[in-house]
């Protein structure tokens, strides 16, 4: 075991030694670097703004914006820090901006009518389950909606991205006891609204 | 009950307690006590079993989608036309700070020196001052700023243009203070 979290960890430094050469590379202006470092994080950056979100096409933008934003601004970011909580800050930053933008806007009504949350590509089994997990979907959003943006955001950064407290912090900016007391309370909401839905279904 | 296990229940309704409870932080001794706190307390059951739901519920959600093929292709473009648009604004910015110091410059002389001849006189002189500074300037970020070099050669060239003696700005400048020396003899 010890011999194996040696090797993981020769691993990482490895691999967090590549990154620091590319972000480099890429705060010079170098275009293979910058398309590595778009397509090292996209997806993952994609990943929390699409849970943001809950809209794959505007999920998509704020991914771009987000890459964008950083890309252009690789001058103002220090090298020795984790480049993910720093993007990843930039990303949820917009995606806040975003829902703030919308939220009168917005309603469940509309929800999925761009095909956001039924959009699967090649992982729609049958009509039946595809029904069931859409209906899923639109219950986990439901819960979401009823957030405040940056609780949503500490939730998705928490639960599906599964981050540290301390990652949570860099991203966010808030104390670890803030963000433990927000995630606590966004937890109660959530188990509050569970109980009114089966309630009243 | 052992007598230890008994405690006041409110610490356990707190925030806090329930942080604890929920980030597997309690210690043996605090298990024991939860535990037997929780064969006492309904309402604690309940939202324990309500917070266990919300996790489970979470879980259910589906994996995000992948991003269509051409995504990085489109990213990498539009960074670069950013990135394009950004220089041309610094380029512009950059010119217009060289125009607005050159303005102040002769401005300067033309207050200080008591005849016109003698201003003018001055601005030629630091001419060869002037061209060491850019030649400077145009060096040093040139070393900082690689990739934009043809910009950084651009602005020094047209500021040496502008600014120069016999550039369009120093003529502009040479000019607008000879018809103000006109007009004010005049007066």
């Amino acid at each position: 075991m010890k011999g194996l979290s040696v090797r993981m960890s020769v691993s990482q430094d490895g691999q967090e030694a590549m990154e620091a050469d590319f972000l480099r590379l890429a705060q010079k202006g170098d275009a293979a670097s910058i398309t590595k470092l778009v397509e090292t994080y996209q997806q993952r950056v994609f990943n929390v703004c699409y849970r943001m979100l809950g809209e794959a096409t505007e999920a998509e933008d704020a991914t771009q914006e987000a890459l964008v934003k950083a890309v252009t601004n690789l001058h103002s970011y220090d090298i020795e820090r984790p480049f993910k909580p720093w993007i990843m800050r930039i990303a949820s930053n917009g995606c806040i901006d975003r829902i703030r933008r919308r939220k009168d806007a917005l309603s469940l009504d509309g929800m999925g009518e761009d095909g956001a949350w039924e959009w699967q590509a090649g992982n729609s089994p049958s009509p039946e389950r595809e029904y069931l997990r859409n209906e899923r979907q639109a219950a986990v959003r439901a819960v979401l909606d009823d957030l405040s943006p940056a609780d949503r955001m500490v939730v998705t950064l928490f639960y599906w991205e599964g981050m540290p407290y301390t990652e949570i912090e860099e991203v966010t900016g808030l104390t670890v006891s803030a963000i433990k007391s927000r995630l606590f309370r966004a937890r109660r909401t959530m188990a509050e609204l569970l109980v009114q839905e089966e309630t009243y279904a | 009950m052992p007598e230890k296990l008994k405690m006041p229940s409110q610490d356990m309704h707190t925030e806090a307690w329930w942080i604890r409870v929920l980030d597997d932080e309690l210690t043996p001794d605090e298990e024991a006590r939860w535990g037997a706190h929780l064969l006492e307390c309904v309402s604690c059951r309940q939202e324990l079993a309500a917070l266990t739901r919300v996790d489970v519920f979470l879980s259910q959600a589906s994996v995000p989608p992948a991003l269509p093929a051409d995504f990085t292709d489109r990213t990498v473009q539009m960074i670069a036309r950013r990135q394009r648009w950004r220089r041309m604004l610094s380029f512009l910015a950059g010119s217009l700070v060289v125009a607005a110091a050159s303005l102040l410059v002769a401005s300067v002389a033309d207050s200080m020196f008591s005849s016109f001849e003698q201003g003018v006189g001055v601005m030629y002189s630091a001419r060869e001052m002037l061209f060491h500074s850019f030649v400077q300037t145009m060096l040093a970020l040139l070393v900082r700023w690689r990739t934009i070099l043809p910009y950084m050669v651009g602005t020094a060239l047209v500021a040496y243009a502008l600014v120069m003696p016999n550039g369009l700005l120093m003529t502009f400048a040479i000019v607008w203070l000879s018809s103000r020396r006109r007009a004010r003899g005049m007066a």
